[in-house]
């Protein structure tokens, strides 16, 4: 098979790549980890890692459950490179994954707790996890954030931080959660309804 | 969000793992990665054991029409269709059939009892899908996406267009520069998708015919940016209609050399596919080269390095430079349909070269990841 010109032209716009891209981007990194390089396999990892621990946290506000699913993610990512259809999007396709992994020890958990069983240890709700200038103000409301967001539906949970935590467009978390754009809406909608009945917050779209 | 918190929480949040607490996961993740290995090994052990009886379910009559992903009428699962070796029947198990021009290639991205959805990067492929069928076909074709509703139709895709026909049945086109955003063809109909730099017309329809047609017209493209069409740019719109002969002559004195000089990314590559495609091979790879040189963070400087890799193996007979180019195209990464092709070629490359240990490090590199490659044998045999 010849690869034209015209056929790169056509692949480059397929994927969206058109930034320029160092040498060691993400596709490169793939590349060379497709071929089995260790190196560049702990180039992803340090180059994710932090940002997909963080967001499990704020998820799952548990560190072990947060630890698990990093490590769970990039046995996940590394076993299955080969079908990332666009190395580019690497950052996108691990943060999709680790957010399947929380939702299901989300929806794990809620079915223990449901039978008595649940011993999750939630040593990271988002007051904990509050900036070391935060005021008592700040620190009570997230408190009382932290609690609204255990009770709610797991997928709503997971949509609604990554939308009004982690800054994401409703767009980026329909793709991360894997649903369409009218779904992510009704299950953000529904967590800041019980938010704005339980702690009188106002609306904001 | 309550008054005393941002609209973003992040905002007020810290991050709760420092690097030690992330550089202490990564050997966890190595130690289960090596037990996920073991336990695949097993898995595999343990579907031979019921080898047997799967191929009693594949001969079964009811396990035919059991629901399940395509396949091909062989049996074999659909990975990437390509015809490189000129026109290609593709017989599926549910009796539709595609049939690949030279060049053409078709991916498929789901595959399932419902969905069959696939893209086509490049080429010209006529779809005769199976009325009736138990699954929603859809291709995407990058400029529009089409979805079958039952029919025989065909496609052909260049980076400037995307030309659909259809013989029998009904087609949905739906994408951005199709015109109201979608269309729905019947048997006769035909449609030109042409992308935004061709031209200010997003799409030409033509109507119905008697005969739905068999020997298509000719599709004159308009040169790109036709605004400031010129003389001296006739080449371009030459090239855009393929016509890379005519275009090379139309570069005028100097040839591609003299148009190189301050030349944007975009006429490098096109300058180099005109030499190329007209078999001026040496001034070719120069064009690649310096492409590669002066925009080596170009999203597209992988398949260039790759192509010109294949210049200089094939045409050329420089295997040392193709090597080096080859090496440098892997490093830059290629689209995951030609990674096979480009490590194979790594491979011959450097046993051409004489550079047997690189040879062997490489064909060591390929069999670990395509086992069993179409290039197998081959890349054993280079290694040797």
């Amino acid at each position: 098979m010849f690869p034209t010109l015209a056929s790169a032209r056509t692949i480059a716009a397929s994927c969206g790549s058109v930034e320029p891209a160092p040498a060691d981007d993400d596709a490169s990194l793939v590349a060379r980890a497709l071929l089995h390089d260790r190196v560049a396999e702990a180039q992803i990892y340090r180059r994710h890692a932090r940002s997909l621990a963080n967001v499990a946290a704020r998820l799952t506000g548990s560190r072990a459950d947060a630890e698990d699913i990093v490590q769970e993610t990039f046995v996940i990512a590394l076993e299955h490179l080969r079908d990332l259809r666009d190395p580019a999007s690497l950052r996108a396709w691990l943060t999709r994954v680790a957010v399947t992994c929380s939702q299901r020890k989300l929806r794990r958990r809620r079915v223990l707790r449901w039978l008595g069983l649940d011993h999750t240890e939630s040593d990271l709700p988002l007051d904990a996890m509050a900036a070391h200038d935060a005021s008592p103000e700040v620190r009570a409301e997230l408190s009382r954030v932290a609690a609204v967001l255990d009770r709610c539906d797991p997928d709503a949970r997971v949509a609604w931080t990554l939308h009004r935590v982690e800054a994401e467009t409703l767009e980026a978390t329909a793709d991360a959660c894997g649903c369409s754009l009218a779904t992510v809406k009704r299950r953000v909608a529904a967590v800041e309804a019980v938010l704005a009945r339980d702690l009188s917050i106002r609306g904001e779209r | 969000m309550s008054d005393p918190l941002p609209t973003h929480l992040r905002e007020a949040l810290r991050e709760p793992f420092s690097d030690g607490d992330l550089a202490r996961l990564w050997p966890s993740i190595e130690r289960r990665r090596s037990r996920a290995s073991t336990r695949s090994a097993a898995l595999w052990i343990a579907s031979a054991a019921v080898a047997g009886s799967a191929l009693f379910a594949l001969t079964h009559p009811r396990a035919a029409s059991a629901p399940g992903p395509l396949r091909l009428a062989s049996g074999a699962a659909v990975v990437t269709l390509d015809a490189a070796a000129g026109t290609r029947l593709v017989d599926l198990s549910d009796r539709s059939r595609l049939t690949l021009s030279e060049g053409a290639v078709v991916e498929p991205l789901r595959n399932d009892a419902r969905v069959f959805d696939t893209s086509l990067p490049r080429g010209r492929v006529r779809f005769d899908v199976q009325p009736h069928g138990p699954r929603r076909w859809s291709i995407d074709c990058g400029l529009a996406t089409v979805r079958v509703v039952g029919t025989s139709f065909a496609l052909e895709r260049s980076p400037e267009r995307l030309h659909i026909e259809v013989f029998h049945g009904l087609v949905r086109v739906e994408g951005r520069r199709v015109p109201d955003g979608v269309r729905l063809l019947s048997a006769g109909q035909s449609i030109d998708v042409l992308a935004a730099t061709t031209t200010p017309v997003a799409a030409r329809v033509t109507p119905p015919v008697e005969a739905p047609a068999a020997a298509r017209p000719p599709v004159v493209t308009p040169p790109p940016r036709a605004a400031r069409a010129a003389v001296s740019d006739a080449w371009r719109a030459l090239a855009a209609q393929r016509e890379f002969q005519r275009a090379y002559e139309a570069l005028g004195p100097g040839g591609a050399e003299a148009r190189a000089r301050g030349a944007t990314a975009d006429d490098l590559l096109a300058l180099g596919e005109v030499a190329h495609r007209s078999r001026h091979y040496a001034e070719a790879a120069e064009l690649y080269a310096r492409f590669i040189t002066a925009h080596g963070d170009h999203a597209q400087a992988g398949m260039v390095a790759f192509t010109l890799g294949r210049l200089q193996l094939d045409q050329l007979a420089s295997p040392s430079d193709a090597a080096r180019s080859l090496d440098r195209a892997q490093r830059l990464g290629v689209a995951r349909y030609l990674q096979e092709d480009l490590a194979a070629r790594l491979v011959e490359a450097r046993a051409r070269s004489g550079d047997a240990a690189g040879a062997r490090a490489a064909a060591d590199a390929y069999l670990r990841v395509f086992p069993d490659g179409r290039r197998a044998a081959d890349v054993r045999r280079w290694a040797e």
